[in-house]
Parts: C-alpha cells; structure tokens; sequence
C-alpha cells in the first residue's frame, strides 16, 4: 500500500473524531500533542469508536499494544503509519 | 474515596446485537469473556454489563492513578454469573438510593494495572449501570441514582446529570436551595463537587448515554 502522508492522515482523523465529540470547534486548534480525552473530551467508551472508523478507513488493524499510544492525536498518526509500513512491507 | 459508575443505553445506537459484531468483541474484550457473553442466557446484556463494568472501573483507576487511555481489553471482567434472571426486578428511572438493600445486582471483579475492583451491575430492559468501587463493603455506602432525561443532546446530558445528583446531595448533606453546587471539571477530566466556593471532598462519578443519566458516590 502506498504510505500516506501525516496531514492526510491527519485531516481523516479528525473526519472519524469529529462524529464523536460535542464540541466540533476543539478540532480547529489540534496538534501532535492534543489529548483525545483531555482536550478533545472523547468519551472513553468512544476510544474504541474511533479504533474502528480508523481501521476501516486505513484498511489496518489495531493490536492490543496500540491502545497504549493513542492517548493524542500523534500517537494515533504513529501507530497508524506504523501499521501502514507493515502492510507495504507484507 | 472514589467510586466509578458507567450506565448504557441498551436501545442506542450501535447497542443491539452487538454481540454480533466479532471485531468490536476482539477489541474489547478477552477470549475469556468473549466465551462469557456468548455462553450467557442474554449475551448482548452480558456484553454491556461488562462494557459498564469495564468503563467504571477506568473511572475509578483514573482518580487514584494517572488517567491513561481507556483499553478495555486490559481491563478483565471475572467471576460474573452465566444466567441473568429477567429484568422485570429492576429499578425504573427517575430513583436516588443508598446501598443495594432489595436491589438485585450481578457482582463480578474488575481488575486494572493488577489492582482488583468489585462491580455491583443493575439492569432494565432499556440499561444497564455498573458501579464499581475498592472493596465490597464500601457498596453500602454509596449513593446512586438513575434518570431519565428529555433531550439527547450531549449538553443536556452533561447539565441533567449534575442536576439530578445536586437533588441527592442537597438531602442528604442537608442543603437549602440557597447553596450553590457546582461540578468543575479537572484537568483529569473528572468533576470536582463545589459546594458555595469551597472544594467538597466527595467525589462523584458520573455517566451519561442518550435520555438516560446516571450518578455514584461513596458518602
């Protein structure tokens, strides 16, 4: 699979994440840096939501260990370029 | 001390049949408690009670540690029942109440980063509402309720949720209505109860899911 570049997939997540949060404004302002939960109020129950828009969108899959690094927005943007070079690799 | 609750809206969207749904069943739960749900005389029940489980206890591990990414899969639901009597027991909405005397309740245990958690779970035809708490007695004690609300809509949740706990707290910390109650959100993003300026030690969980909201706290 052709890699994609981090403002696309940037710009897909905030597609997926928009359709769960209250506030649409708070995704204006994000960065690498902003917390799901925290800034973006993503309700936990929601986390696993947006696990599987973004699997669908990138045709990847999540492990157990991914939930550990998607608290912000780049943690998400590495852990599915991550599992994009392991599909090219495949 | 703390306590967590998480309620379930079991007719919302994305809730019926899910059971069915064998990618959201490998994401959150183990094969052990996938066998559970799908053993049980109720799976898609079994499967929210253990979600509202799940999520209770996050809410709870959150106010004693670090807030960290909710992973339910990391969060293993066990010595739970196989049977789930019919619901026709269960509390209506619209009720505020302490301990579970006369409730019938499911109890499972929780655990989170190796600590163990009790859950007391209660369900209708239309939720299910999970309480989880440190230790066993500690379910005396706390003071929950359940209510129904007109909109949907997320701030009306959020609004209709405190306004049902302040009607609890207002009785039982004997409050006029002259009191001011005022939840501020934390930077860990759980509310701190204000009562006329000064910063309450209670500390509420509280959940919200469609018309349906609920609140918990350990007196």
């Amino acid at each position: 699979m052709k890699m994609i570049e981090k403002e696309v997939i940037l710009e897909e997540l905030k597609k997926i994440i928009s359709v769960y949060i209250a506030d649409k404004s708070l995704l204006e302002n994000i960065t690498e840096s902003t917390l799901l939960s925290g800034d973006l109020k993503v309700n936990s129950g929601h986390i696993v939501d947006i696990v599987l828009d973004a699997e669908a969108q990138f045709d990847i899959e999540f492990d157990d260990a991914s939930f550990d690094k998607i608290a912000t927005i780049g943690g998400c943007i590495e852990v599915i370029q991550e599992k994009l070079r392991s599909n090219a690799n495949r | 001390m703390p306590t967590g609750n998480d309620i379930v809206h079991l007719l919302g969207e994305k809730c019926a049949n899910r059971y069915q749904d064998t990618r959201f069943l490998d994401k959150v739960f183990s094969s052990a408690e996938q066998e559970m749900i799908l053993r049980c005389n109720a799976p898609n029940l079994m499967l929210w009670l253990c979600w509202s489980v799940k999520e209770a206890a996050y809410k709870l591990h959150s106010r004693l540690a670090l807030p960290d990414t909710f992973a339910p899969k990391k969060i293993p639901v066990t010595n739970t029942v196989t049977f789930l009597p019919a619901e026709k027991d269960a509390e209506k909405p619209g009720f505020h109440q302490q301990g579970f005397d006369n409730t019938p309740f499911i109890q499972s245990e929780v655990s989170i980063k190796g600590i163990r958690f009790f859950a007391r779970s209660t369900y209708s035809s239309n939720y299910v509402h999970s309480i989880v708490c440190e230790r066993t007695e500690d379910f005396e004690k706390v003071c929950w309720g359940i209510n129904l609300i007109s909109s949907p809509v997320y701030a009306d949740q959020s609004a209709g949720v405190r306004n049902f706990a302040s009607i609890a707290l207002k009785e039982i910390l004997s409050l006029s209505d002259n009191h001011r109650i005022e939840y501020i959100t934390n930077t860990n993003s759980y509310p701190e109860l204000w009562i006329d300026g000064i910063k309450n030690n209670l500390a509420l969980s509280f959940s919200h899911h469609d018309c349906l909201v609920s609140y918990a706290f350990l007196l």
